[in-house]
C-alpha cells in the first residue's frame, strides 16, 4: 500500500499539535524548551524542529505573544504567552475537540459492536 | 589531535571540532535554505539556533570543553531533519502526503526557468543556461552561436549580449534547481549543497598541484572580467540609448496615429499634401456605411496602438531596467491584438465584399440649334465646406476631389473633361458610377446618384457636386461629365469652372486655372484661345 503509516500519524498529530501548544500556554507562560518538554513527555512530537515554525505562525496569527527573559545559563529566552485572541481560539478548539472525540468514539463503538 | 574552531551560535561561544562544525553548518544551511523564503522564516531559524545553543550548552562541561561530532549528531537528531518537520508545516494546500503520492503517481512537473548558468559558462553562461532550459548540450549551442556569429556578421553577437543582459544569473541553489527543472525541495537542495561542497573540497586539493596554472588563469580571468565590466558599461549605455529611441519613436508614431484617427491630420503634417483634409474615422465610416463601423474602428485602433504602447513600455523598461510582473498583461495585450487583427481582416473582407460589383450608367444629351455661336459654361450650385459636417478633400494630387456629409446626405465632387468630338453638335454625357455587393445593388447605388444641370439658351449650368439622398451611403460613387465639342464650336469657360474641370483637350499645354474667364474654340489640335485662332 502506498499510504505511509508514519505520514498518516504525522497528519493526525499536526492539527492536534497546535491545539496542544495553546493548551500548554493556557496554564502558564512558557519558553520553547518547556513546551518541548511537555510535548515530548506526552509523546506528541518526535523532533523538536517541528515546534518552531508552528510557534512563529501562531505568533504571526496573533494567538501568541512573547517577551524576552534573561537566563542564568545561556542566551535570553523567549517566553510565550497566550493573547486574548489565542484564549478565544483555544476555547473554540476545546469545543471542537470534544465534538471530535465524541464523533470518533461513536463511530468506533459501532465498529466494536459489529465485531462482537 | 584535532583542530577546533570557535563559533558563535545565538550569542554563545562554543569551541567545536572541525568535522562537527562542518556537520552543524550543513544542518543549519539546510534549515536556512528551507525557511528563508517563508513568512517569518528568519525568526524560525533564529529560534532553532537558540535551541541548538541551549542543547549544546548542556553537553559542554568543565572537563569536556569542545563540542564533538557526536554532540552535534545528537542535537541534530533531537531537532530533526528539516525534511521531517518541514513536511508537517507545509500548509499551502499541498500537504506532504498529497505531494508525495502525486509525485509517485505522475512524474514531477518539470517546469524550468531560464537562467544564466555561472557554473557552466565561457562568457556569461547564456549558452549553459539555454542548454539547461532546452535540454541540449551547451557545447552544441556554443558551436551554433559561433557559426552564426561568423555567418551572421556579428548580429548574433548582439543577440548574445542582449540575452546576457536580459537573462538573470542563477545565484541561489533554488534558482539553480529551477534552471535544471528539478523540484525545489529539501532533498534536492541538500543534494546540491553536498555536490558543491565536494566541488570546493576537490578544488582545494588541486590547488597545490597546479598553483602556477591557477595563477595564470587567475590573471587571464581578471583581465576578462575587467574587459567584461567595461563591455557591460558600454552595453548599458547602448541599451539606454535604444530605450530612448524606442520611447521617442513609439510616442511620435502614437501621436501621429491618434492625430489622424481623431483629428483632421497628423501632429506632424506632411507638406506635400497640405490642404488635404482626411479624417480617418470618417473615411472608414463612409466606406463601411451602413455597417456599424464601431467594431472596425475599435479593432483598427487597437491594432495600431497596442504595438506602439508596447514599444514605449519596452523603451521605459530598457532604460530603468525594472522587473515587473507584466507577463500576464503582455499575453493579454498580444491576445487582444491578435483578436483585433482577425476582426479587422474579417470585417475588412466583409467590407470588400460589399463592393465587388461595379455599375456604370451613362446618359447623353446633344445640344442642337444653339441660339448663339458660343456655348457658355457656368457653375451652378456649390457646396460650402462649412455646410458639410465632415468631409474628406484633397488639393493634390486629386485636385478638387471631395466627399462630404451633411446630416445624412452625401455630397461628392464632379469631374468634367472637355473633349473633341467628330459629331455635328456639342454633347454632354453624364456617367454615374457606383459599387455594390451585387449587380442589382450596384445598379441601384448608381441610380441613387443625383446630379443637377441645366441648359438655357446657350448657357450650360453645371452643379459642382452630386448628391446621394439620405441613408443610402456613399458606395464609391463617382460622377464624371464629359463635354464633347465638335471642331469649330466655341465655348466660354466661366471663372469658377476650374472647380470641376479635371481635364481638357487643348492644343497647347495650359493649366486648368488659366483656362477660365476666356473664350475658346475647338480645332483639330484641340482647344485654342478664340481670339488667337481668329488671327491666324
Amino acid at each position: 500500500m502506498k499510504m505511509n503509516l508514519e505520514n498518516t500519524k504525522a497528519q493526525m498529530r499536526k492539527g492536534v499539535l497546535e491545539y496542544c501548544i495553546l493548551s500548554i500556554l493556557a496554564k502558564n507562560d512558557a519558553y520553547a524548551s518547556d513546551i518541548i518538554k511537555e510535548l515530548k513527555e506526552a509523546k506528541m512530537i518526535v523532533v523538536e524542529g517541528t515546534l518552531y515554525p508552528l510557534l512563529t505562525r501562531q505568533k504571526n496569527a496573533g494567538l501568541l505573544n512573547y517577551r524576552w527573559e534573561e537566563s542564568t545559563q545561556g542566551p535570553p529566552r523567549k517566553y510565550y504567552t497566550l493573547t486574548d485572541k489565542g484564549m478565544q481560539f483555544l476555547e473554540e478548539l476545546d469545543n471542537s475537540w470534544v465534538d471530535l472525540v465524541k464523533a470518533v468514539e461513536s463511530i468506533n463503538s459501532k465498529r466494536c459492536v459489529s465485531k462482537k | 589531535m584535532k583542530k577546533a574552531i570557535k563559533i558563535n551560535i545565538s550569542g554563545v561561544i562554543f569551541h567545536i571540532d572541525e568535522d562537527a562544525y562542518e556537520k552543524l553548518r550543513k544542518y543549519l544551511d539546510n534549515v536556512t535554505l528551507y525557511f528563508e523564503n517563508r513568512e517569518g522564516g528568519r525568526e524560525i531559524v533564529q529560534d532553532i539556533e537558540a535551541r541548538i545553543a541551549e542543547l549544546l550548552q548542556d553537553r559542554v562541561k568543565e572537563h569536556k570543553q569542545v563540542v564533538t561530532i557526536s554532540d552535534v549528531e545528537e542535537v541534530v537528531a533531537i531537532m530533526g531533519d528539516p525534511s521531517d518537520f518541514a513536511e508537517e508545516t507545509e500548509d499551502e494546500g499541498e500537504t506532504s502526503e498529497e505531494g508525495q503520492t502525486a509525485a509517485e503517481k505522475a512524474p514531477p512537473r518539470r517546469s524550468r526557468r531560464l537562467y544564466r548558468d555561472p557554473d557552466n559558462s565561457v562568457l556569461g553562461g547564456v549558452c549553459g543556461g539555454l542548454g539547461s532550459y532546452l535540454g541540449i548540450d551547451p557545447v552544441i549551442l556554443r558551436i551554433i552561436f559561433v557559426i552564426l556569429l561568423i555567418v551572421g556578421h556579428g548580429v548574433w553577437g548582439l543577440v548574445y549580449l542582449v540575452l546576457w543582459i536580459a537573462i538573470p544569473k542563477a545565484t541561489t541553489i533554488a534558482q539553480k534547481l529551477e534552471m535544471k527543472g528539478e523540484q525545489v525541495n529539501i532533498s534536492n537542495i541538500e543534494k546540491r549543497v553536498k555536490e558543491e561542497y565536494e566541488d570546493v573540497k576537490s578544488n582545494i586539493k588541486n590547488i597545490h598541484k597546479t598553483k602556477t596554472y591557477r595563477e595564470t588563469t587567475n590573471v587571464v580571468n581578471e583581465i576578462f572580467s575587467v574587459l567584461g565590466k567595461i563591455l557591460l558599461v558600454v552595453l548599458k549605455v547602448i541599451v539606454v540609448v535604444l530605450g530612448f529611441v524606442f520611447i521617442f519613436a513609439g510616442f511620435a508614431l502614437l501621436m501621429s496615429f491618434l492625430g489622424i484617427f481623431f483629428f483632421k491630420s497628423a501632429i506632424f503634417p506632411v507638406t506635400a499634401i497640405d490642404g488635404t483634409v482626411f479624417p480617418f474615422s470618417f473615411a472608414l465610416q463612409t466606406i463601411s456605411e451602413p455597417f456599424p463601423s464601431f467594431i472596425l474602428l475599435t479593432s483598427l485602433f487597437l491594432v495600431f496602438t497596442i504595438p506602439l504602447v508596447a514599444l514605449i513600455y519596452g523603451g521605459i523598461k530598457l532604460i530603468f531596467n525594472f522587473k515587473a510582473r507584466d507577463r500576464g498583461i503582455g499575453v493579454a495585450a498580444l491576445l487582444i491584438w491578435i483578436v483585433s487583427l482577425v476582426m479587422l481582416l474579417t470585417f475588412g473582407a466583409m467590407e470588400v465584399r460589399k463592393y465587388t460589383s461595379h455599375s456604370e450608367l451613362s446618359d447623353s444629351y446633344v445640344f442642337e440649334e444653339l441660339p448663339s455661336q458660343t456655348l457658355y459654361l457656368e457653375v451652378g450650385e456649390e457646396v460650402d465646406d462649412d455646410l458639410l459636417t465632415r468631409h474628406i478633400s484633397f488639393d493634390q494630387p486629386f485636385r478638387g476631389f471631395f466627399i462630404g456629409k451633411h446630416e445624412d446626405t452625401y455630397y461628392g465632387s464632379v469631374q468634367l473633361s472637355i473633349r473633341r468630338s467628330r459629331g455635328e453638335n456639342p454633347e454632354l454625357s453624364v456617367k454615374r458610377e457606383a459599387r455594390g455587393s451585387s449587380r442589382f445593388q450596384s445598379d441601384r447605388n448608381a441610380e441613387n446618384i443625383i446630379y443637377k444641370w441645366s441648359q438655357e439658351d446657350s448657357t450650360l449650368v453645371l452643379d459642382s457636386f452630386y448628391k446621394i439622398p439620405e441613408g443610402r451611403g456613399w458606395n464609391f460613387s463617382t460622377l464624371s461629365l464629359s463635354l464633347n465639342i465638335p471642331e469649330g464650336q466655341s465655348i466660354y469657360i466661366d471663372e469658377k469652372m476650374d472647380r470641376i474641370i479635371t481635364s481638357a483637350r487643348t492644343a497647347e499645354r495650359v493649366r486648368i486655372g488659366d483656362m477660365t474667364g476666356k473664350r475658346w474654340i475647338m480645332t483639330s489640335e484641340g482647344l485654342k484661345l478664340y481670339d488667337e485662332a481668329q488671327l491666324n
